[in-house]
């Protein structure tokens, strides 16, 4: 059921690409933002890269999770995936998948300009790197399908949503801007061992909160 | 002020003075309703009669 | 509807409780010790560190009466969530407030990221997201239901924010006027007696709260 789901998901964003083609140009344009307003030197930006590489993909995630989830706001279709006969605590999984597969589409596409436009050189230790990378989208993902589900049919969701995830997600910021501070510098793993765990445990906990309330929120 | 007791003070005026507020706030708040409420009832018992 | 303090028992527990909070006041200005180089600026952590208690413990309230609003889908767990949000966010003001204010000569500049100051920031900022999705969810039996949402997932984030905050600027320990149990007893004692009064006034604060929400949405029934 949960593949069927998410199948349909994938589906509707390939025929379109509306999401991650539009989640891709307002990385760009985020990134050209960076670059324009800091005339500093290369060592000074390669210190704050990690915090604006995933401030960029926080603002992204917005954009993209806002997306996901107006799919449904558009012909009501929210309400008949709600009275078919499935655990509801699925379409938050579904929802959490997707936005995590766009994101990282997004992030693979933005790797390169981001490095190039920023004059930053490569981590280290690039499979570590991208491994980190996928829990961190994990985690910001699941923080921000949970999130979205409550915001999207309120009135002002798009502020809400935004105002509500920020500081719920900024544990999350902190140890990404953490581990991925460490990776580029060739840190060993105990150095950032405890904000991996971090992370671990947002994305146990919020998977499972989530998948919890989601019954709870949607009921009619 | 080398004793800082300006500062503690500042703290407990403003500690005691927000809780005080918050009190006589909620009175007034409570009987004003409790007006409104009055209204709107004697309302519903003169459409009874 | 009667007011709230006709009651007998709530009228004398105002004035007993008002009484202790005199006693408290009395108690940290007479009995407790002057440490030196903090003077009287250390007395302010007999208040500042129990409005913090009081403001975790109401928002653990929140998310309590959201998770029991979804378990027994009464609408009195909506109104006392809502009534610990708002008694939670009046304390956590105090001590965003009070932190600088004791921050200033203790530490020489009014605001430091001190890992339980940085934490109650943050929770305030989600509450005020909380009080904005109240005001613009939309229908009203909705809202009901995110709020208990968002209480539940505030306080869930508690301990995940506090470590990650901890370990995020090391250089920076909790001040050692904040660590309880290395105090000595002339200053342990008196703490706790403040941390029981800052509770006491708590539940009474809270029992009025829900009385008068409740007033109001008599009110709007009927009007």
């Amino acid at each position: 059921m949960f593949f069927t789901l998410l199948k349909k998901e994938l589906f509707v964003e390939f025929r379109s690409r509306e999401v991650t083609f539009s989640m891709i140009v307002f990385g760009l344009s985020i990134i050209l933002t960076f670059a324009l307003s800091s005339n500093v030197s290369p060592t000074i930006i390669a210190n704050y890269a990690p915090g604006m590489f995933w401030i960029m993909v926080l603002f992204v995630a917005v954009i993209g999770v806002h997306r996901t989830f107006s799919y449904e706001k558009e012909f009501d279709a929210f309400s008949m995936l709600i009275s078919a006969p499935i655990d509801r605590g699925l379409i938050f999984l579904t929802k959490w998948m997707s936005g995590f597969i766009f994101l990282t589409i997004m992030e693979a596409l933005i790797l390169i300009p981001f490095f190039k436009f920023l004059m930053i050189d490569f981590p280290l230790q690039p499979w570590i790197a991208i491994g980190t990378t996928l829990l961190i989208n994990c985690a910001i993902m699941a923080i921000a399908s949970l999130v979205s589900g409550i915001a999207m049919r309120a009135r002002l969701s798009e502020v809400l949503l935004p105002i509500l995830l920020f500081p719920l997600v900024s544990p999350v910021i902190i140890a990404a801007t953490k581990i991925s501070g460490s990776i580029m510098v060739g840190d060993p793993y105990s150095f950032w061992k405890i904000w991996l765990l971090i992370i671990l445990t947002v994305i146990v906990i919020f998977g499972l909160v989530g998948y919890t309330l989601f019954d709870f929120i949607t009921e009619e | 002020m080398y004793n800082f007791f300006g500062y503690f003070m500042a703290v407990y005026f403003i500690v005691f003075g927000i809780i005080l507020g918050w009190f006589i706030i909620q009175l007034r708040i409570e009987s004003r309703l409790l007006i409104k409420n009055k209204n709107s009832n004697e309302g519903v018992n003169l459409d009874e009669t | 509807m009667k007011p709230f303090f006709n009651n007998k028992t709530n009228r004398s527990g105002l004035v007993l409780i008002a009484a202790m909070m005199l006693f408290n006041v009395w108690n940290v200005i007479m009995n407790t010790p002057m440490v030196p180089e903090q003077h009287w600026a250390q007395k302010i952590f007999y208040v500042h560190v129990p409005s913090a208690w009081v403001g975790f413990l109401s928002y653990f309230v929140v998310m309590v009466a959201g998770i029991l609003f979804f378990m027994k889908k009464d609408d009195y767990w909506d109104l006392v969530g809502l009534a610990a949000a708002e008694i939670g966010t009046v304390f956590m003001s105090l001590v965003l407030i009070t932190g600088p204010i004791w921050a200033k000569p203790i530490w020489g500049k009014p605001w430091i990221w001190e890992p339980r100051l940085t934490t109650t920031l943050i929770l305030f900022l989600i509450y005020i997201g909380y009080f904005m999705m109240r005001t613009f969810g939309g229908h009203i039996e909705r809202v009901k239901r995110y709020a208990a949402a968002v209480g539940i997932i505030a306080f869930v984030d508690v301990p995940i924010i506090f470590v990650s905050v901890k370990f995020w600027t090391p250089e920076i320990q909790s001040h050692p006027q904040v660590e309880m149990a290395q105090q000595p007893a002339d200053i342990l004692i008196p703490f706790l007696l403040s941390l029981s009064i800052f509770t006491l006034l708590y539940v009474l604060m809270l029992k009025y709260r829900i009385h008068v929400i409740r007033i109001n949405s008599r009110v709007r029934a009927n009007v």
